[in-house]
């Protein structure tokens, strides 16, 4: 696989599956997903045009709508995603601002009539719930918060996690949300066996952040 | 093997860890009846920390405050040096200082106080106030908006962020912390809701095994806030008594505040008085993001995994979750039952502390641990008659233990489930 990189192709060797969701901007392996709308309507769009039937997306809030779509936009263009269940298969998200966005929401409604339907959304794990409940993961499921987009974090707690022999793929990546029209997901299959080429990794998940 | 190094509970029942075992042991409990405090309109019962209680410091949070303080106790008892870039720490909490939200209260900057941190027996340390630029300075390179601008990730929502650094963010909260013990480290902040403090104890013991790191120093904590409080009232899942875990009578939780820490490290020869992190599970019910599934699937696969290559007869008791809402116990007992466990005791520790969110997995596990080393299972405080559909065997009273294992159980929302199973002295499965 070829990336742009810095104005030069670089091979990407490790890293196969990927997705890139942001406000404006729909990638999934490095082929351009065609769309009109931008921010929550691009969210919604590509919910009808590519999912649908599944009212559960009508309840999540800006980040889990976000992070959804696009783990549904990476799982359902790759075969070998598409079969994977139960406990060998774990999700782990990371972001620097957790729920920030629906937190912010929940706030507003404190002084009136407090929202259990938005409270529950402030917890960022709730993301990696969704994804599970879509996909019969088993495996396990962590939510990382770091001060800052740092690659080689990432990539060791990936390896921590693979301790677990039961763990054979993690849907993982970088998920952030400020508010309904302003994310940026970039989510990536890592597979038990790519944890040995940690130096590649570590440079891989940079330039994919980058990009 | 990935031994236990030291410890620290900070509760409203005390700020040591000897403390606060020796007033659960009595029975004592930190739930009061709290009425309109906080902003708050609704009475609620919850353990809170009693003004006063942490101390307080210019620049950082209350909560942060918590952090350090049971983060320096347990350091304290240990000649780790904290600055070391092979110590790593580990945040566990549900929402920090989300208490500022909407505040626009924007912190300063902290300077980490002079000289060797974790030297001196104080538990406040005014000297965090001290001037120490050059210190600050470091500390200003590596806020996000340069990072990222560094990085030149460039998108709409980078650009969002850096213009929004705001310190509720729990990271921002995790890098003052390790901050003020001088630490480089990028610290980890788990963010697995109530599972979190059970999940961070996972990941500190595969990042001491992996080599990366000799130390890993968990801190597991959280404040109540007016945005906490009205969010378990809005969802009616708080008691209007104080909890009754596993009790027929039981009507949901109350809330609760504190920070624990556990430090970890590694050791070849383990002695009999040590003890070692086994193992440990985490796994998603994949069923419902904020109710436990009816057959609790993630925490009877996190406990079957578990259990894999342990003995049942060397376990003294079974700490559950326990938080006395009505489908967390119930569902507790089912998984309990389906493991084959439900004769082994089980308690709850909600009853002396309330739910402490992300600070539960590490303060429950150091007070167990506590419990064996005083050949001690812990009675579960106002259990009277049993209220789940599963046999269970619920610890009603203290009673005497000479076995040396027990396991931890957590779940929370988001379907996430964890368990670990901790032993004094060595084992041979463990590695």
């Amino acid at each position: 696989m070829l990336w742009p990189y810095l104005g030069k192709e670089v091979a990407m060797s490790v890293i196969k599956h990927w997705v890139k969701l942001t406000s404006a901007d729909v990638m999934v392996d490095g082929v351009e997903i065609p769309h009109q709308k931008h921010g929550a309507d691009l969210l919604l769009e590509l919910f009808q045009v590519h999912i649908g039937d599944y009212p559960k997306f009508f309840k999540m809030d800006a980040l889990c709508r976000a992070g959804f779509v696009a783990s549904e936009l990476l799982i359902m263009n790759n075969l070998d995603t598409k079969s994977m269940e139960g406990e060998s298969c774990g999700v782990i998200l990371f972001n620097t601002v957790g729920s920030l966005a629906t937190d912010k929401k929940y706030q507003t409604t404190i002084d009136n009539y407090p929202s259990p339907s938005v409270f529950v959304y402030t917890l960022p794990n709730v993301l990696t719930g969704e994804i599970a409940i879509r996909n019969h993961y088993h495996g396990p499921t962590d939510f990382i918060v770091l001060d800052y987009a740092e690659a080689s974090a990432v990539v060791d707690i990936l390896t921590y996690a693979f301790e677990d022999r039961k763990l054979n793929s993690l849907l993982t990546g970088w998920v952030e949300c400020l508010d309904e029209n302003t994310f940026d997901i970039r989510m990536m299959i890592v597979e038990k066996e790519m944890i040995s080429k940690k130096m590649l990794l570590v440079n891989e998940f940079k330039m994919f952040l980058n990009k | 093997m990935v031994v236990k190094l030291a410890d620290n509970i900070l509760s409203p029942l005390g700020t040591t860890t000897a403390e606060n075992y020796a007033a659960v042991k009595a029975g004592i409990s930190g739930l009061r009846r709290h009425d309109g405090i906080g902003g708050v309109r609704e009475p609620f019962v919850a353990s809170v920390i009693p003004e006063g209680g942490v101390c307080q410091s210019g620049v950082y949070s209350r909560f942060e405050m918590m952090c350090i303080s049971s983060a320096r106790q347990a350091l304290n008892q240990t000649n780790i040096d904290p600055s070391s870039n092979k110590v790593l720490f580990i945040l566990s909490t549900t929402k920090g200082n989300v208490r500022y939200l909407g505040t626009n209260n924007v912190f300063e900057e902290p300077t980490p106080p002079t000289g060797k941190v974790g030297a001196d027996k104080q538990t406040c340390m005014p000297t965090c106030l001290t001037a120490d630029r050059e210190r600050e300075n470091r500390h200003n390179e590596k806020n996000v908006y340069q990072l990222f601008r560094e990085n030149s990730v460039n998108s709409d929502c980078y650009e969002a962020i850096s213009n929004n650094l705001e310190n509720v963010r729990i990271g921002c909260s995790a890098r003052r912390i390790a901050g003020y013990f001088h630490n480089e480290n990028t610290p980890i902040a788990v963010s697995n809701a109530c599972a979190s403090g059970v999940c961070a104890q996972i990941i500190a013991m595969r990042a001491v095994k992996s080599g990366n790191y000799d130390y890993a120093v968990v801190i597991g904590a959280d404040e109540l806030s007016p945005f906490i409080i009205t969010g378990f009232q809005s969802l009616k899942a708080l008691s209007s008594e104080v909890c009754k875990p596993f009790d027929s009578g039981r009507q949901g939780l109350n809330l609760g505040e504190a920070a624990a820490t556990i430090i970890y490290g590694k050791s070849d020869n383990v002695n009999l008085q040590q003890w070692v992190l086994v193992n440990g599970a985490v796994r998603n019910d994949a069923n419902h993001i904020s109710s436990p599934s009816r057959t609790g699937e993630g925490l009877y696969l996190a406990l079957m995994q578990v259990m894999e290559k342990a003995q049942q007869d060397d376990i003294a008791f079974i700490n559950a979750h326990g938080t006395a809402t009505l489908y967390n116990d119930e569902m507790e007992s089912v998984v309990v039952n389906r493991v084959g466990m439900q004769s082994i005791p089980m308690n709850s520790m909600k009853g002396y502390f309330g739910h402490t969110l992300g600070a539960a997995g590490v303060l429950e596990t150091v007070l167990s641990m506590c419990a064996i080393d005083n050949h001690t299972i812990l009675a579960t405080r106002n259990f009277e008659k049993i209220g789940v559909s599963k046999p269970v065997n619920i610890s009603s009273k203290n009673q005497f233990t000479d076995k040396k294992s027990f396991v931890k159980l957590i779940s929370g929302f988001g379907g996430c489930n964890a368990v670990a199973l901790f032993r004094k002295g060595g084992c041979d499965e463990c590695d």
